[in-house]
Protein backbone atom coordinates (compact mmCIF):
# COMPACT_ATOMS: atom_id res chain seq x y z
CA UNK A 1 0.00 0.00 0.00
CA UNK A 2 2.87 2.30 1.11
CA UNK A 3 4.89 1.83 -2.15
CA UNK A 4 1.87 2.12 -4.37
CA UNK A 5 0.78 5.83 -2.09
CA UNK A 6 4.20 6.79 -2.98
CA UNK A 7 4.44 6.02 -6.80
CA UNK A 8 1.17 7.86 -7.02
CA UNK A 9 2.14 10.93 -5.17
CA UNK A 10 5.22 10.93 -7.19
CA UNK A 11 3.04 10.91 -10.30
CA UNK A 12 1.06 14.32 -8.67
CA UNK A 13 4.24 15.93 -8.41
CA UNK A 14 5.34 15.34 -12.07
CA UNK A 15 1.67 16.18 -13.39
CA UNK A 16 0.16 18.98 -11.24
CA UNK A 17 3.24 21.57 -10.46
CA UNK A 18 2.39 23.00 -14.43
CA UNK A 19 -1.69 23.36 -13.08
CA UNK A 20 -0.53 25.01 -10.03
CA UNK A 21 1.47 27.69 -11.52
CA UNK A 22 -0.86 28.43 -14.35
CA UNK A 23 -3.42 29.40 -11.38
CA UNK A 24 -1.28 31.78 -9.44
CA UNK A 25 -0.84 35.50 -10.46
CA UNK A 26 1.48 36.26 -12.66
CA UNK A 27 3.95 39.29 -10.52
CA UNK A 28 5.23 41.74 -12.58
CA UNK A 29 8.01 43.78 -11.75
CA UNK A 30 8.50 47.35 -13.70
CA UNK A 31 12.09 48.82 -12.77
CA UNK A 32 12.13 52.08 -12.08
CA UNK A 33 14.78 54.02 -14.11
CA UNK A 34 16.98 55.91 -12.23
CA UNK A 35 17.16 59.18 -14.26
CA UNK A 36 12.87 59.47 -14.54
CA UNK A 37 12.40 59.21 -10.41
CA UNK A 38 12.80 63.36 -10.20
CA UNK A 39 11.04 65.53 -8.22
CA UNK A 40 8.75 67.80 -9.57
CA UNK A 41 9.58 71.59 -9.12
CA UNK A 42 7.17 74.66 -9.29
CA UNK A 43 7.29 77.22 -11.35
CA UNK A 44 8.81 80.74 -10.36
CA UNK A 45 5.50 82.63 -10.17
CA UNK A 46 3.25 79.84 -9.04
CA UNK A 47 1.37 80.88 -5.62
CA UNK A 48 2.70 78.89 -2.61
CA UNK A 49 -0.80 79.09 -1.28
CA UNK A 50 -1.25 76.75 -4.77
CA UNK A 51 1.90 74.62 -4.64
CA UNK A 52 0.80 73.46 -0.99
CA UNK A 53 -2.52 72.52 -2.38
CA UNK A 54 -0.45 70.16 -4.60
CA UNK A 55 1.64 68.80 -2.28
CA UNK A 56 -1.77 67.95 0.29
CA UNK A 57 -2.98 65.90 -2.59
CA UNK A 58 -5.28 67.95 -4.78
CA UNK A 59 -2.91 67.92 -7.54
CA UNK A 60 -5.98 68.62 -10.53
CA UNK A 61 -7.40 71.88 -9.37
CA UNK A 62 -3.85 73.16 -8.10
CA UNK A 63 -2.30 72.24 -11.29
CA UNK A 64 -5.48 73.37 -13.42
CA UNK A 65 -4.67 76.89 -11.61
CA UNK A 66 -1.85 77.48 -11.92
CA UNK A 67 -2.21 77.36 -15.69
CA UNK A 68 -4.82 79.79 -15.41
CA UNK A 69 -2.25 81.85 -13.39
CA UNK A 70 0.05 81.59 -16.13
CA UNK A 71 -1.93 82.91 -18.52
CA UNK A 72 -3.42 85.58 -17.19
CA UNK A 73 0.39 86.59 -17.02
CA UNK A 74 0.46 86.05 -21.01
CA UNK A 75 -2.67 88.19 -22.06
CA UNK A 76 -5.34 90.12 -20.35
CA UNK A 77 -8.30 88.68 -19.32
CA UNK A 78 -11.71 91.80 -20.33
CA UNK A 79 -14.34 92.03 -18.10
CA UNK A 80 -18.06 91.70 -19.45
CA UNK A 81 -18.33 95.49 -20.03
CA UNK A 82 -15.00 96.23 -21.99
CA UNK A 83 -16.26 98.79 -25.12
CA UNK A 84 -19.29 99.99 -26.68
CA UNK A 85 -19.08 101.36 -30.39
CA UNK A 86 -21.05 103.38 -32.23
CA UNK A 87 -20.88 103.66 -35.64
CA UNK A 88 -22.54 104.43 -39.14
CA UNK A 89 -22.40 102.62 -42.07
CA UNK A 90 -21.33 104.25 -44.87
CA UNK A 91 -21.12 100.99 -47.25
CA UNK A 92 -24.53 101.47 -49.45
CA UNK A 93 -23.79 105.04 -49.61
CA UNK A 94 -20.66 104.56 -51.06
CA UNK A 95 -21.56 101.74 -53.61
CA UNK A 96 -24.27 104.08 -54.82
CA UNK A 97 -21.68 106.23 -55.68
CA UNK A 98 -19.92 104.24 -58.23
CA UNK A 99 -23.17 103.46 -59.76
CA UNK A 100 -25.27 101.11 -57.55
CA UNK A 101 -28.91 101.34 -57.84
CA UNK A 102 -30.36 101.47 -54.22
CA UNK A 103 -28.45 103.11 -51.51
CA UNK A 104 -28.52 102.83 -47.54
CA UNK A 105 -27.61 103.83 -44.37
CA UNK A 106 -27.73 102.63 -40.99
CA UNK A 107 -26.68 103.36 -37.37
CA UNK A 108 -25.48 100.57 -34.89
CA UNK A 109 -24.14 99.58 -31.36
CA UNK A 110 -21.88 97.11 -30.72
CA UNK A 111 -21.03 95.86 -27.16
CA UNK A 112 -17.92 94.43 -26.55
CA UNK A 113 -18.05 91.89 -23.70
CA UNK A 114 -14.89 89.94 -22.27
CA UNK A 115 -13.21 91.21 -25.81
CA UNK A 116 -14.90 88.21 -26.83
CA UNK A 117 -18.74 88.05 -27.82
CA UNK A 118 -20.44 91.20 -29.32
CA UNK A 119 -23.48 91.53 -29.95
CA UNK A 120 -24.89 94.27 -32.61
CA UNK A 121 -28.05 96.22 -33.05
CA UNK A 122 -28.48 98.35 -36.88
CA UNK A 123 -31.42 100.38 -37.54
CA UNK A 124 -31.27 102.42 -40.60
CA UNK A 125 -33.01 103.23 -44.01
CA UNK A 126 -32.77 102.33 -47.59
CA UNK A 127 -34.20 103.80 -50.91
CA UNK A 128 -33.92 102.52 -54.70
CA UNK A 129 -34.36 103.41 -58.04
CA UNK A 130 -33.63 102.21 -61.11
CA UNK A 131 -34.30 102.37 -64.51
CA UNK A 132 -32.24 99.28 -66.70
CA UNK A 133 -31.19 100.35 -69.85
CA UNK A 134 -32.56 97.18 -71.63
CA UNK A 135 -35.66 97.22 -69.22
CA UNK A 136 -39.62 98.57 -70.03
CA UNK A 137 -39.62 100.47 -66.59
CA UNK A 138 -38.77 102.42 -63.44
CA UNK A 139 -38.59 100.65 -60.14
CA UNK A 140 -38.72 103.43 -56.93
CA UNK A 141 -37.97 101.75 -53.80
CA UNK A 142 -39.48 104.46 -51.36
CA UNK A 143 -37.44 105.43 -48.17
CA UNK A 144 -37.44 102.62 -45.87
CA UNK A 145 -36.93 101.34 -42.45
CA UNK A 146 -34.81 97.85 -41.38
CA UNK A 147 -33.57 96.50 -38.52
CA UNK A 148 -30.86 93.79 -37.92
CA UNK A 149 -30.19 91.87 -34.63
CA UNK A 150 -27.10 89.74 -33.70
CA UNK A 151 -23.44 88.77 -32.52
CA UNK A 152 -20.08 88.37 -33.49
CA UNK A 153 -17.54 86.77 -31.92
CA UNK A 154 -13.52 88.09 -31.57
CA UNK A 155 -11.23 86.22 -32.91
CA UNK A 156 -8.07 88.40 -31.74
CA UNK A 157 -9.93 88.33 -28.59
CA UNK A 158 -6.27 88.25 -26.57
CA UNK A 159 -5.40 91.47 -28.10
CA UNK A 160 -5.85 94.72 -27.90
CA UNK A 161 -10.08 95.32 -28.27
CA UNK A 162 -8.70 97.91 -30.69
CA UNK A 163 -7.95 95.21 -33.73
CA UNK A 164 -11.27 92.55 -34.16
CA UNK A 165 -11.25 90.21 -36.53
CA UNK A 166 -15.76 89.13 -36.28
CA UNK A 167 -17.37 86.63 -37.52
CA UNK A 168 -21.03 86.87 -36.52
CA UNK A 169 -24.95 85.76 -37.55
CA UNK A 170 -27.23 88.08 -37.74
CA UNK A 171 -31.26 88.47 -38.55
CA UNK A 172 -32.73 91.46 -40.45
CA UNK A 173 -36.52 92.45 -41.11
CA UNK A 174 -37.81 95.81 -42.76
CA UNK A 175 -41.35 96.27 -44.12
CA UNK A 176 -41.30 98.46 -47.20
CA UNK A 177 -43.09 100.12 -49.82
CA UNK A 178 -42.58 100.76 -53.72
CA UNK A 179 -43.67 101.84 -56.82
CA UNK A 180 -42.82 100.24 -60.75
CA UNK A 181 -43.71 103.02 -63.61
CA UNK A 182 -43.93 103.85 -66.60
CA UNK A 183 -44.10 100.30 -68.02
CA UNK A 184 -44.11 100.15 -71.51
CA UNK A 185 -46.08 97.32 -72.75
CA UNK A 186 -45.71 96.12 -76.21
CA UNK A 187 -48.54 93.91 -77.52
CA UNK A 188 -47.19 94.11 -81.09
CA UNK A 189 -49.59 91.69 -82.50
CA UNK A 190 -52.81 93.44 -81.33
CA UNK A 191 -51.42 96.87 -81.81
CA UNK A 192 -51.26 97.47 -78.26
CA UNK A 193 -48.51 99.71 -76.39
CA UNK A 194 -49.93 101.61 -73.73
CA UNK A 195 -48.14 102.52 -70.88
CA UNK A 196 -49.08 101.67 -67.35
CA UNK A 197 -48.18 102.01 -63.15
CA UNK A 198 -47.89 99.83 -60.46
CA UNK A 199 -47.92 102.26 -57.23
CA UNK A 200 -48.71 101.75 -54.08
CA UNK A 201 -47.00 98.33 -53.53
CA UNK A 202 -46.19 97.23 -50.13
CA UNK A 203 -43.83 94.19 -48.73
CA UNK A 204 -41.83 93.04 -45.92
CA UNK A 205 -39.19 90.50 -45.84
CA UNK A 206 -37.25 88.63 -43.00
CA UNK A 207 -33.84 87.63 -43.65
CA UNK A 208 -30.75 85.81 -42.06
CA UNK A 209 -26.86 86.55 -42.50
CA UNK A 210 -23.42 85.56 -41.53
CA UNK A 211 -20.88 88.24 -41.38
CA UNK A 212 -17.41 88.52 -41.39
CA UNK A 213 -15.40 91.58 -40.59
CA UNK A 214 -12.64 93.42 -39.68
CA UNK A 215 -12.32 96.49 -37.29
CA UNK A 216 -9.23 98.37 -36.53
CA UNK A 217 -8.31 101.31 -35.08
CA UNK A 218 -7.74 104.51 -36.76
CA UNK A 219 -7.35 107.25 -34.51
CA UNK A 220 -7.54 107.68 -30.75
CA UNK A 221 -11.43 106.63 -30.39
CA UNK A 222 -12.47 106.60 -34.17
CA UNK A 223 -12.58 103.18 -35.67
CA UNK A 224 -13.27 101.53 -39.26
CA UNK A 225 -14.66 98.38 -40.06
CA UNK A 226 -15.19 96.25 -42.95
CA UNK A 227 -18.06 93.42 -43.44
CA UNK A 228 -18.83 91.05 -45.93
CA UNK A 229 -22.10 89.55 -45.24
CA UNK A 230 -23.48 86.63 -46.66
CA UNK A 231 -27.63 86.59 -46.29
CA UNK A 232 -30.50 84.25 -47.63
CA UNK A 233 -34.29 85.29 -47.39
CA UNK A 234 -36.57 83.42 -44.84
CA UNK A 235 -39.44 84.97 -46.67
CA UNK A 236 -40.76 88.06 -48.19
CA UNK A 237 -44.06 89.26 -49.48
CA UNK A 238 -45.42 88.71 -52.71
CA UNK A 239 -48.68 90.40 -54.21
CA UNK A 240 -50.77 90.27 -57.35
CA UNK A 241 -49.12 93.19 -59.61
CA UNK A 242 -45.72 92.61 -58.16
CA UNK A 243 -42.98 90.55 -56.43
CA UNK A 244 -40.17 93.39 -54.43
CA UNK A 245 -36.56 93.51 -56.51
CA UNK A 246 -35.27 95.91 -53.71
CA UNK A 247 -35.24 94.89 -49.88
CA UNK A 248 -33.83 97.74 -47.57
CA UNK A 249 -30.86 96.68 -45.08
CA UNK A 250 -30.78 93.21 -47.82
CA UNK A 251 -30.49 94.31 -51.27
CA UNK A 252 -31.14 92.95 -54.14
CA UNK A 253 -33.77 90.27 -53.60
CA UNK A 254 -31.58 87.83 -55.91
CA UNK A 255 -27.88 89.01 -54.95
CA UNK A 256 -26.42 86.89 -51.77
CA UNK A 257 -23.16 88.99 -50.82
CA UNK A 258 -23.08 92.39 -49.01
CA UNK A 259 -20.16 94.74 -48.02
CA UNK A 260 -20.87 97.63 -44.95
CA UNK A 261 -18.18 99.55 -44.41
CA UNK A 262 -19.05 101.61 -40.92
CA UNK A 263 -17.05 104.29 -39.15
CA UNK A 264 -17.54 103.71 -35.45
CA UNK A 265 -16.66 105.53 -32.17
CA UNK A 266 -15.49 103.13 -29.78
CA UNK A 267 -15.99 104.45 -25.66
CA UNK A 268 -14.00 102.21 -23.81
CA UNK A 269 -14.89 101.03 -20.42
CA UNK A 270 -12.37 99.29 -18.67
CA UNK A 271 -8.52 100.15 -19.41
CA UNK A 272 -6.41 97.10 -18.75
CA UNK A 273 -3.06 97.23 -16.71
CA UNK A 274 -0.55 95.80 -19.07
CA UNK A 275 1.12 92.35 -18.20
CA UNK A 276 4.16 92.07 -16.21
CA UNK A 277 6.78 91.61 -18.47
CA UNK A 278 8.61 88.05 -17.94
CA UNK B 1 0.17 89.98 -39.00
CA UNK B 2 1.26 93.69 -38.98
CA UNK B 3 -0.25 93.93 -42.76
CA UNK B 4 -3.58 91.84 -41.74
CA UNK B 5 -5.75 94.62 -41.33
CA UNK B 6 -4.69 96.12 -45.15
CA UNK B 7 -5.10 92.74 -46.88
CA UNK B 8 -8.52 92.13 -45.52
CA UNK B 9 -9.08 95.88 -46.49
CA UNK B 10 -8.07 95.19 -50.35
CA UNK B 11 -9.90 91.85 -50.04
CA UNK B 12 -12.99 93.79 -49.10
CA UNK B 13 -13.15 96.36 -52.00
CA UNK B 14 -12.26 93.63 -54.47
CA UNK B 15 -15.48 91.77 -53.18
CA UNK B 16 -17.52 95.12 -52.94
CA UNK B 17 -16.34 95.46 -57.08
CA UNK B 18 -17.80 92.00 -57.96
CA UNK B 19 -20.61 92.58 -56.40
CA UNK B 20 -21.46 95.26 -58.34
CA UNK B 21 -21.48 92.13 -61.54
CA UNK B 22 -24.72 90.67 -60.95
CA UNK B 23 -26.81 88.20 -63.21
CA UNK B 24 -28.95 90.60 -65.61
CA UNK B 25 -30.19 87.78 -67.39
CA UNK B 26 -33.67 86.53 -67.55
CA UNK B 27 -33.95 82.80 -67.63
CA UNK B 28 -37.91 82.99 -68.38
CA UNK B 29 -39.88 84.87 -70.94
CA UNK B 30 -40.07 88.57 -71.08
CA UNK B 31 -43.97 88.71 -71.59
CA UNK B 32 -46.75 86.26 -70.92
CA UNK B 33 -48.78 84.56 -73.49
CA UNK B 34 -51.01 81.18 -73.09
CA UNK B 35 -49.35 77.91 -74.47
CA UNK B 36 -52.11 75.51 -76.09
CA UNK B 37 -51.18 72.11 -77.12
CA UNK B 38 -53.45 69.47 -79.03
CA UNK B 39 -53.95 65.82 -77.19
CA UNK B 40 -55.76 63.08 -79.93
CA UNK B 41 -57.17 59.92 -77.55
CA UNK B 42 -54.62 60.76 -74.52
CA UNK B 43 -51.27 61.91 -76.67
CA UNK B 44 -50.05 65.06 -77.87
CA UNK B 45 -51.03 65.34 -81.36
CA UNK B 46 -49.92 67.45 -84.58
CA UNK B 47 -52.21 68.97 -86.51
CA UNK B 48 -50.90 69.45 -90.44
CA UNK B 49 -51.74 72.43 -92.57
CA UNK B 50 -53.17 74.96 -89.52
CA UNK B 51 -53.73 78.64 -89.64
CA UNK B 52 -54.19 80.60 -87.15
CA UNK B 53 -55.09 84.47 -86.35
CA UNK B 54 -57.06 86.62 -83.55
CA UNK B 55 -60.24 87.43 -84.67
CA UNK B 56 -60.32 91.57 -84.72
CA UNK B 57 -56.50 91.86 -84.84
CA UNK B 58 -55.36 94.68 -86.86
CA UNK B 59 -54.51 93.46 -90.41
CA UNK B 60 -56.18 90.07 -90.12
CA UNK B 61 -52.55 88.74 -89.51
CA UNK B 62 -51.60 85.48 -88.76
CA UNK B 63 -50.10 84.03 -85.98
CA UNK B 64 -49.63 80.75 -87.57
CA UNK B 65 -49.37 80.35 -91.77
CA UNK B 66 -50.14 76.72 -92.71
CA UNK B 67 -47.89 75.15 -90.69
CA UNK B 68 -47.69 71.60 -88.72
CA UNK B 69 -48.01 72.20 -85.06
CA UNK B 70 -48.31 70.65 -82.01
CA UNK B 71 -48.90 73.38 -80.01
CA UNK B 72 -49.78 77.53 -80.59
CA UNK B 73 -48.86 80.26 -78.55
CA UNK B 74 -52.25 82.64 -78.26
CA UNK B 75 -51.31 86.26 -77.18
CA UNK B 76 -53.93 88.03 -75.49
CA UNK B 77 -55.32 91.46 -76.15
CA UNK B 78 -54.34 93.95 -72.45
CA UNK B 79 -57.25 96.49 -73.37
CA UNK B 80 -59.95 93.25 -73.24
CA UNK B 81 -61.20 90.63 -71.44
CA UNK B 82 -62.02 88.61 -74.35
CA UNK B 83 -60.05 87.28 -77.64
CA UNK B 84 -61.63 84.56 -79.91
CA UNK B 85 -58.82 83.11 -82.31
CA UNK B 86 -59.83 81.76 -85.73
CA UNK B 87 -58.16 77.84 -86.11
CA UNK B 88 -58.37 76.53 -89.80
CA UNK B 89 -57.07 73.45 -91.83
CA UNK B 90 -57.55 72.46 -95.50
CA UNK B 91 -58.45 69.20 -95.89
CA UNK B 92 -58.29 66.89 -99.08
CA UNK B 93 -60.80 64.34 -99.24
CA UNK B 94 -60.69 60.53 -101.57
CA UNK B 95 -61.53 62.52 -104.61
CA UNK B 96 -58.89 65.30 -104.38
CA UNK B 97 -61.74 67.54 -103.24
CA UNK B 98 -60.48 70.69 -100.84
CA UNK B 99 -62.63 71.48 -97.58
CA UNK B 100 -61.74 74.14 -95.01
CA UNK B 101 -62.51 72.42 -91.92
CA UNK B 102 -62.78 75.63 -89.22
CA UNK B 103 -63.30 76.28 -85.32
CA UNK B 104 -63.22 79.37 -83.36
CA UNK B 105 -61.48 79.23 -79.78
CA UNK B 106 -63.16 82.08 -77.54
CA UNK B 107 -60.88 82.68 -73.96
CA UNK B 108 -62.58 85.07 -71.25
CA UNK B 109 -59.82 86.43 -68.81
CA UNK B 110 -58.20 89.44 -66.67
CA UNK B 111 -55.17 91.01 -67.52
CA UNK B 112 -53.12 91.62 -64.78
CA UNK B 113 -50.35 93.98 -64.93
CA UNK B 114 -47.06 92.68 -63.17
CA UNK B 115 -43.44 93.17 -62.19
CA UNK B 116 -41.39 90.26 -61.99
CA UNK B 117 -38.14 91.10 -61.65
CA UNK B 118 -35.35 93.45 -62.53
CA UNK B 119 -33.98 91.07 -65.30
CA UNK B 120 -37.25 90.15 -66.88
CA UNK B 121 -39.19 93.50 -66.10
CA UNK B 122 -42.53 93.95 -66.40
CA UNK B 123 -45.85 92.76 -68.30
CA UNK B 124 -49.26 91.33 -68.27
CA UNK B 125 -50.17 88.17 -66.87
CA UNK B 126 -53.49 86.92 -67.60
CA UNK B 127 -56.44 85.05 -65.22
CA UNK B 128 -58.09 82.29 -67.86
CA UNK B 129 -61.92 82.87 -66.46
CA UNK B 130 -63.27 80.54 -69.39
CA UNK B 131 -62.87 78.66 -72.27
CA UNK B 132 -65.03 77.91 -75.52
CA UNK B 133 -64.17 76.07 -79.00
CA UNK B 134 -66.59 74.74 -81.40
CA UNK B 135 -66.23 71.28 -82.69
CA UNK B 136 -65.36 71.10 -86.31
CA UNK B 137 -61.70 69.71 -85.17
CA UNK B 138 -61.73 70.05 -81.89
CA UNK B 139 -63.97 67.86 -79.44
CA UNK B 140 -63.53 69.91 -76.00
CA UNK B 141 -61.20 72.55 -74.92
CA UNK B 142 -59.63 72.10 -71.08
CA UNK B 143 -57.93 74.80 -68.67
CA UNK B 144 -54.44 73.42 -67.22
CA UNK B 145 -52.71 76.38 -65.27
CA UNK B 146 -55.49 79.39 -65.24
CA UNK B 147 -52.86 81.63 -64.13
CA UNK B 148 -51.17 82.73 -67.31
CA UNK B 149 -47.47 83.87 -66.22
CA UNK B 150 -44.11 84.17 -68.07
CA UNK B 151 -42.91 81.14 -67.35
CA UNK B 152 -43.81 78.75 -70.88
CA UNK B 153 -45.81 76.22 -69.25
CA UNK B 154 -48.74 74.83 -70.74
CA UNK B 155 -52.17 76.91 -70.23
CA UNK B 156 -54.69 75.09 -72.77
CA UNK B 157 -55.30 71.46 -73.93
CA UNK B 158 -57.26 71.39 -77.24
CA UNK B 159 -58.67 67.77 -78.05
CA UNK B 160 -58.98 66.61 -80.94
CA UNK B 161 -62.65 64.97 -82.26
CA UNK B 162 -62.47 61.72 -82.77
Amino acid sequence: MRPMLALLMSLMALVMPPLTLADEPQRRVSPVRPETNVTRQPGKDVDDKVVERYLQGDTLSALAEARRDSLRKIYTRYPRLTAMALGVNVGDLLMAAFGQDYTSIDINAQLNLWNRLQPILSVGMGRAKSTPDDANYTYRGKWSPYISLGADYNFLFKSSPDYNLLLGVRAGYSNFGYDITDIAINNGYWGEHPVVNIEGERSHALWGEIALGLRVKLVKRWSLGWTVRYHWLFNYGKNEHSKPWYIPGYGARGNRLAVSLTLSYVLPFYHPTPPPKQ
Amino acid sequence: MRHLPHIIAAVAVLLSLTLSCDDHTCYDRQSSVPLAHFNNDGAQAELSGLSVRGLGAPGDSLLIDSSDVTDLHLPLPVNDTVAAFRLWCIATDEDGNKSTVADTLRITYRPIAYFDSRECGAMYNYEIRGVTVTHSMFDSVGVVQALVTNVDVESLILYLAQ
